[in-house]
């Protein structure tokens, strides 16, 4: 579905990211681990189709991405970026809808159709409360959800997803954590970018480690072992293991 | 609601503009050439510019992601002042196809500050709002630089009708003025009007804006040259009037929200009425002298914002 291949970026002569290549089946996830600077979130700005001046291949369900409009990236990729960078006071129901804008004619308005589609998702995902209230007054927790329903309402087959909790409280970013698995089961493929180390443990999936711009480590789902090493070895920091529900938690002592 | 008050506010500014003269209320009869042929023309061209004023401030408002923004940003309005300097120096007050000579270099001034902003953006090689935004404001610097200087080397005389028409006038005789904004005008709004929702997704920034399949820098492209076509007619015909396109859009976002598209006819409508309050004032006040009515605006729309801004529920999270 996502093929990578060889994908370099450069700006004004630094590399940010260094000959990347990887691949994401349809209905799988992957989950991009870094330090800050490592050139996650340019990936993601690359992946969404925005950043288009790349070296290499990335080919979209085998065709250049660079051969998309934006009208027809929009309706397979939906891109939530990192939260604090939205500031501009819109109403949230207005928000929710614009994510139909892909899927409407240049003359004509929202349709019956796509104002009952916001409605149905906003109330499944619990932010139908805030709909008449303004995106910059919404909490960090409030907003990531928005931002998620939003993606729904875009019906788009893959979310990339950049910091999905930084910033949130344990409660949120358990709410989060829930909304992305229950997003993964109905079958939408998820690219989340994170240093949350909590992500292991909530959500499956294989794990690639930038380290500079430049592709660390590929890790496949589950391999619990390989994983710390592989995080020990990009974060310089000894990690602990905790095993508990069949499943694997990550931390670190100072 | 309200905007059905301000329908009827505005029907009875229009009514008054047309009706009021400094002899009190007249009603007219038909063939009083005053009416007929300043009274009316005036009224519709200050409620179309005033009109289109807002809508551009509220667009450049919004593609800018700048409060501060105003269709005079980008330096078209200081290119097409320059022209008309220019046009004046050189005594170009005599008509060459239907417009004078002064409106003609106004014009072209506008075009030529286009061009010129074109080809910084095609050397920066970026599309950002801020690219545009900061090579505007040096545009417009050097433009309003470059009118002091002609001000400076021109004569008394030639100096003092300079001023007065940096000041702005509405003063208009027959038709022609009118049809020419109007001609800019309405095709250029109703291309605005289905443009409406791009314009405020791109307030989400261009990540979001384009993942919502817009192609942000061909729409940020294709409106900067269509609004300037409409700023650059506008100052040809009146000279650059302030404050409308800077405080109008502010005021109707307070009191009726900021979703473009339903708010584009609001827009519309509140900026008509106001510079056409604005013209009645300063056409009427000091009979039969009249104020300048880039004057009037700033009196008048000045202190009526910070009343806006206090009074109303929406406005403390400016």
């Amino acid at each position: 579905m996502i093929k990578v291949s060889n994908i370099s970026y450069i700006i004004n002569g630094k590399k940010i990211l260094d000959n990347i290549s990887f691949e994401v089946k349809r209905e799988k996830s992957l989950i991009v681990v870094g330090a800050n600077g490592a050139g996650k979130s340019t990936l993601l700005k690359i992946l969404s189709g925005f950043c288009r001046d790349f070296n290499g291949e990335y080919l979209l369900f085998g065709r250049n991405v660079k051969r998309f409009t934006p009208l027809q990236l929009s309706r397979i990729i939906s891109y939530i970026p990192q939260i604090y960078s939205i500031t501009f006071e819109m109403d949230v129901f207005d928000f929710l809808l614009f994510s139909r804008f892909p899927h409407r004619g240049f003359f004509r308005n929202y349709s019956k159709n796509d104002i009952e589609k916001v409605h149905n998702i906003s109330e499944k995902l619990g932010v139908n409360i805030f709909l008449k209230r303004k995106l910059n007054t919404l909490s960090g927790g409030e907003l990531q959800k928005v931002m998620i329903a939003s993606s729904l309402v875009q019906e788009s087959e893959i979310i990339l997803l950049d910091e999905p909790v930084t910033f949130l409280d344990p409660s949120s970013q358990i709410e989060i954590y829930n909304l992305l698995k229950e997003l993964k089961e109905g079958g939408k493929t998820l690219i989340v970018v994170s240093h949350d180390l909590n992500i292991f443990s909530f959500f499956n999936g294989d794990v690639l480690g930038l380290k500079d711009g430049k592709s660390a480590f590929y890790v496949k789902k589950g391999d619990s072992e390989d994983l710390k090493y592989n995080l020990e070895k990009i974060f310089d920091v000894k990690f602990f293991k905790i095993e508990r529900n069949n499943r694997v938690f990550f931390n670190f002592d100072v | 609601m309200k905007k059905f008050i301000l329908f009827i506010i505005s029907l009875s500014v229009i009514i008054l503009s047309l009706i009021y003269s400094s002899k009190g209320i007249s009603i007219p009869h038909f063939g009083d050439k005053i009416f007929l042929y300043i009274r009316l023309p005036r009224t519709f061209l200050a409620f179309f510019i005033g009109a289109g004023l807002t809508l551009c401030g509220a667009i450049y408002q919004m593609i800018f992601r700048n409060p501060l923004a105003t269709p005079y940003t980008l330096g078209i309005a200081q290119g097409a002042s320059f022209g008309a300097v220019l046009g004046i120096l050189l005594s170009l007050n005599n008509f060459f196809f239907i417009f004078s000579g002064v409106v003609w270099f106004s014009f072209l001034g506008a075009l030529f500050t286009l061009l010129l902003i074109f080809f910084i953006v095609y050397l920066k090689k970026s599309f950002s709002p801020y690219v545009l935004l900061l090579s505007g404001v040096a545009v417009s610097f050097f433009f309003s630089a470059l009118i002091l200087f002609l001000e400076y080397l021109s004569d008394f005389t030639r100096g003092f009708q300079i001023i007065r028409w940096l000041m702005g006038s509405l003063g208009t005789v027959g038709y022609k003025d009118v049809l020419l904004i109007f001609i800019f005008l309405f095709p250029i709004s109703i291309f605005l009007y289905f443009l409406s929702d791009h314009i405020f997704i791109m307030t989400l920034g261009d990540e979001l804006a384009s993942n919502r399949g817009l192609n942000v820098k061909r729409i940020r492209m294709a409106i900067f040259v269509i609004t300037s076509l409409l700023i650059g007619s506008f100052v040809a015909v009146c000279g650059p009037i302030g404050f409308v396109g800077l405080i109008v859009p502010h005021i109707v976002r307070i009191i009726f929200g900021n979703n473009l598209r339903k708010n584009f006819f609001t827009l519309i409508l509140f900026g008509g009425t106001f510079l056409l309050l604005c013209d009645i004032f300063a056409r009427n006040i000091i009979f039969p002298a009249e104020i300048p009515i880039g004057v009037v605006t700033s009196l008048l729309g000045g202190p009526f914002f910070l009343w806006v801004l206090f009074s109303f529920k929406g406005a403390n999270k400016l």
